[in-house]
């Protein structure tokens, strides 16, 4: 299969947001808009304690309260209790015993949030503390407290290319570090939010998630033959970033189990500590890393062992781990490498998928550890980077060869022009109290579901009236996918963009595309529906053959009209063409499916996926080198994602990547001290504001590939992947030394300063 | 469909919005078991979420700014109402022309909307700590003026506060205005260091108030935010200040004598020495800033 040559580029073709104007207006409708007079409240009974026994739960005094309905404990789950992606390990209420602080133990279903929150209060669990562990160097140490039956170890994934050792000992020198990054919270504007209808013999639930048919999968466990059928409809969603990957399984299943005891509606939302406190976040991780480079600016080997704290339960950790220990040798062409990658269970909050999923923390070592070997090669670390990029023909750390569409190269070569880079080197920090800085990072993303088989589905249909409806289990949560779908079928059909629509996702209704994570809605999703949409087209191009007396291959749909190629005599509009083939009694509904086939991945190397995505960051930075501050004064971020579908959408893709990004670099950590997280809402967590967020330069290479529709790759995470990177190493330009931990505040950086002045 | 709400409704307490001050005080009396003032109301109402405060009656001063409101010089003497929001201090070419950097704290506050909607007596009164409107008016050595049913007295800015979130305030007793000293010749500066670039707290803050002649500083204050249980006036750093040559090495000297001053705590926001080094570094640049102003070389 070869992509698509387009008559034009089809970034000329423009929509507008199908969701902008109504989310402008405040007229979308979300979970909780949507709330009937004779629904209960449901809220969370959550552990004080990081680890401990539970004895006993009273609930006596609860059941009480005025307007308490019900109280719900483990014991009323008709079906399993334990549900989880990777691994089945969490229960959905615990029974024997809590993991952390904020794990569920039941259920106050009362008829107002009053009621539920006095019964709360009421609901007595006798604790046997027992001895926890927080740090995940501790957790795999004997005699650690055991977290889970199995132990603390949750996964282990390693990669091996060559001889690492032999690399080592033959560089002419090697670079060493520990690097570490910080808890990031998905911070998203809509909290957690379910709202469980019961009928007869089915539940429907309407809820705020990324993924309708792992809901509806998690739901079947937990309600069990108790409920034969669940109906998912996925709400609006005010954002996920991969925190709504897993967490709405559990939040819709409570709604749902509080729902079906009491037979009447029920609704579970989250206050923003609950959210915190509860949904998975971005793993911290420890990389020991060495890297070893000739003498002329050759990387020989790279080593490392990664260290992710995954918190109390499994959630998405082995699949992180996985991307993280894949692509931590960073993008370049090396051949030994060696990592080794562990993630432990502790007693923290659970961590999971988040934008990036592993590649961001792996980002930061690989990237800052380039810088040090640049340094110490007098290199500028754009030229040492330039000789080790992977490029079309080169074998990745992973020993992939890569055949084709790999604009890394290019994106670096123009981010480096057009951030002046070369000139600002040269300039360097200047002599004042803030010093200017400018750096540089990589990012390789890997398509669709990593180390996974990967496959959509998705239809499109064409009404009596001639409006295009698409259906697909992919959703919208702000990230903009539904007005892509509709680029991608417009332009097929060549009708204009009105007429196609987008089913808000309802397993009912549409089918299973798989999750709406790992970037790949566009490349999985999109490829599905223009497949169905070819196919529609085909059916039409033969019947408009009959209608203007000409063979089907050349007829040219466009401007909501089919005609023939090369003649302007004849042409008939879309709604004709529509009805004619309604005369016909032709059936204008097609399904289109997209595979990946489970990739090859044996003994730490193999094929990853057909196609990468690939981004060169760079971030210019004034360090405040007496009070620590860090402003980020200029970004540029070239970006290789194949052919572009909407210009606007790729490029506030990336824009939100890095804003989300630079939070991440600057000033976002969660923290916690004994499994008690200490900043739990917006006073004490912080992500940028406008102010804190410079201009960002765009750059779109364009390297289309065969695989996604019209040759296009996924955008939504790589726009974060390299910034911390980028910023973390022009904070090392800027300062003369590496910061090998972040986020960037001004405290540390200001300790960095300290720490360093004394040394010396 | 019903509207969906969090948190259990706030329970239910009385509204009082009196049209006098005479109304106002026989409404603090009718509610003797507990009643809350609201101004801006951006303080009051995440209290009230929080439950931190359960009052039996909210009297709102929202028609008494006649009485509470205004920014007017008369007699060598600033008086900025209670009622005046960050927004009205912030354009204001009065309080530009006498006391700068209040004006500048006012800038800075929280966002566009907080500065709307809070006022100068709602940040006094909340006494925090971190509240960016009080350095300015210690720096400027501005007085409160409260007022109750048996009249008003006044009192200098640094002893209204008495604690984190304490203040003096009595029962009866509102915030009814503060005067700062108009004088000519008096230049005021304002400064902070933030985790990011807007609404936020202030890790640290600081004003100055000073004259300059002839190359020395005239009578100068140093006050500071964030660094002690309430703002404070730097009393060593003032007076060090005061009658100094204006030049690099005495702003050393003065802020090296500020951070000593400083009185901080580590928490999850700052450690307390970086709080100190903070005090220090933008007390020395704040001198500084008004050496080079002043035109002296």
């Amino acid at each position: 299969m070869t992509a698509q040559k387009l008559e034009e580029p089809i970034r000329r073709l423009e929509v507008p947001r199908l969701d902008a104007l109504e989310k402008a207006l405040g007229e979308t409708k979300y979970t909780t808009d949507n709330v009937e007079e004779d629904a209960l409240y449901v809220r969370v009974v959550r552990s004080p304690h990081p680890h401990a026994l539970i004895r006993r739960i009273d609930s006596s005094r609860a059941e009480r309260v005025p307007g308490v309905v019900r109280i719900a404990t483990a014991r009323d789950i008709p079906g399993s209790n334990y549900i989880g992606y990777v691994v089945q390990d969490r229960p959905l209420l615990c029974h024997d015993k809590v993991r952390f602080v904020g794990d569920s133990v039941a259920l106050v279903i009362a008829d107002t949030s009053e009621s539920a929150e006095l019964g709360v209060q009421e609901v007595k669990v006798d604790y046997e503390e027992l001895p926890a562990v927080f740090d995940p160097g501790e957790a795999l140490k004997p005699g650690a407290p055991k977290i889970h039956p199995g132990g603390n170890l949750t996964a282990r994934h390693f990669v091996r290319l060559g001889d690492a050792e032999e690399g080592l000992v033959r560089a002419d020198f090697v670079v060493r570090g520990t690097y570490s990054t910080p808890i990031q919270e998905q911070a998203y504007l809509e909290t957690e939010a379910a709202l469980a209808y019961p009928k007869s013999d089915s539940m429907v639930v309407l809820g705020s998630m990324q993924n309708p048919f792992m809901v509806k999968k998690a739901m079947a466990t937990v309600l069990g033959r108790a409920v034969p059928n669940v109906r998912i409809i996925q709400a609006p969603t005010g954002g996920g970033f991969g925190g709504k990957q897993d967490a709405p399984d559990e939040v819709c299943s409570m709604a749902a189990l509080a729902a079906w005891l009491t037979k009447r509606p029920a609704l579970l939302a989250f206050s923003r500590e609950e959210s915190a406190a509860f949904h998975p976040k971005r793993h911290p991780m420890i990389f020991d890393r060495e890297m070893g480079v000739s003498s002329d600016g050759k990387i020989t080997a790279v080593r490392a062992s990664i260290l992710a704290d995954g918190g109390a339960y499994a959630s998405l950790s082995e699949r992180v781990l996985f991307v993280a220990v894949t692509t931590a040798a960073g993008p370049y062409e090396i051949p030994n490498v060696h990592i080794d990658g562990t993630t432990v269970y502790t007693n923290n909050v659970p961590m999971g998928a988040f934008r990036g999923f592993g590649k961001p923390q792996a980002s930061f070592a690989a990237e800052l550890q380039m810088d040090e070997a640049a340094e110490r090669l007098g290199m500028d670390p754009a030229e040492f980077r330039l000789r080790n990029i992977l490029k079309a023909g080169s074998t990745a750390p992973t020993g992939q060869v890569l055949t084709s569409s790999v604009g890394l190269e290019e994106c670096l070569v123009r981010a480096r022009a057009d951030s002046a880079w070369d000139a600002k080197r040269r300039t360097g920090p200047g002599q004042g109290e803030k010093k200017r800085g400018i750096g540089m990072a990589c990012t390789i993303h890997p398509e669709g579901l990593n180390g996974e088989a990967d496959a959509a589905t998705a239809s499109v249909e064409i009404t009596a009236v001639g409006q295009v409806v698409v259906k697909t289990g992919l959703t919208e949560y702000g990230q903009g996918i539904h007005t892509g779908f509709v680029h991608i079928v417009s332009k097929v059909l060549g009708t204009s963009p009105d007429r196609v629509s987008v089913v808000m996702p309802d397993t009912d209704v549409v089918p299973d595309s798989g999750p709406t994570v790992a970037s790949r809605s566009t490349v999985f999703g999109g490829k599905a529906i223009l497949l169905a949409a070819e196919k529609l087209r085909g059916k039409l191009a033969k019947v408009a053959s009959e209608m203007l007396s000409c063979p089907p291959e050349v007829i040219v749909f466009e401007g909501d009209t089919a005609r023939c190629q090369g003649r302007d005599d004849g042409r008939v509009g879309f709604e004709e063409l529509v009805s004619e083939c309604f005369r016909r009694k032709l059936n204008l509904k097609e399904e289109g499916t997209f595979v990946k086939p489970l990739p090859f991945w044996e003994a730490g190397h193999g094929d990853l996926s057909p196609s990468y995505t690939f981004a060169v960051h760079v971030a210019e930075v004034e360090v405040d080198t007496e009070t620590g501050k860090v402003e980020v004064v200029n970004y540029t971020a070239a970006h290789e994602s194949g052919t572009v579908i909407s210009r606007d959408q790729f490029e506030s893709q990336i824009i939100g990547g890095v804003a989300q990004g630079l939070g991440y670099a600057l000033m976002e950590e969660l923290i916690l001290k004994d499994g008690i997280i200490r900043n739990k809402t917006f006073l004490d967590y912080h992500i940028p504001t406008a102010a804190d967020v410079p201009h960002i330069r765009t750059i779109i290479v364009e390297a289309p590939d065969d695989f996604g529709p019209f040759g296009a790759k996924g955008v939504g995470e790589a726009g974060i992947e390299p910034v911390a990177a980028a910023v973390g190493n022009a904070v090392y330009n800027a300062l003369g030394f590496p910061i090998r931990r972040f986020p960037f505040t001004p405290e540390r950086v200001y300790e960095a300063i300290e720490e360093r002045a004394s040394r010396s | 469909m019903r509207p969906f709400q969090y948190l259990a409704p706030i329970p239910s307490f009385d509204y009082v919005a009196p049209r006098t001050l005479a109304e106002l005080f026989e409404a603090f009396n009718g509610h003797g078991k507990g009643f809350a003032i609201i101004a801006g109301g951006t303080d009051l109402m995440v209290a009230l979420k929080e439950r931190a405060v359960a009052p039996e009656a909210v009297v709102d001063l929202c028609r008494l700014r006649g009485e509470l409101g205004g920014i007017d010089v008369s007699k060598g003497v600033l008086r900025v109402g209670a009622l005046a929001t960050f927004s009205q201090i912030e354009s204001d070419p009065l309080v530009r022309r006498y006391a700068n950097a209040l004006r500048q704290a006012a800038a800075n506050v929280g966002t566009l909307q907080i500065r709307s909607i809070a006022t100068l007596g709602g940040n006094l009164a909340t006494a925090s700590p971190a509240a960016d409107s009080a350095p300015p008016l210690i720096a400027l050595g501005a007085s409160v003026t409260l007022l109750g049913r048996s009249g008003q007295r006044t009192l200098p800015v640094q002893s209204f506060f008495t604690g984190p979130k304490k203040n003096a305030l009595l029962r009866g007793e509102i915030v009814s205005s503060v005067e700062i000293p108009a004088g000519e010749g008096v230049s005021s500066v304002w400064t902070r260091a933030a985790v990011r670039n807007e609404n936020v707290l202030s890790t640290v803050s600081v004003a100055i108030a000073a004259s300059i002649h002839d190359g020395r500083f005239g009578s100068s204050r140093v006050a500071l935010g964030a660094v002690a249980p309430t703002p404070i006036l730097a009393e060593n750093s003032s007076r060090a200040m005061t009658g100094s040559e204006a030049t690099a090495g005495q702003a050393e000297r003065v802020a090296a004598l500020a951070a000593e001053e400083a009185r901080p705590i580590s928490d999850i926001r700052a450690s307390a020495h970086y709080r100190k080094h903070l005090v220090f570094v933008l007390t020395r640049r704040l001198i500084l800033q008004m050496v080079s102003e002043a035109g002296i070389p």
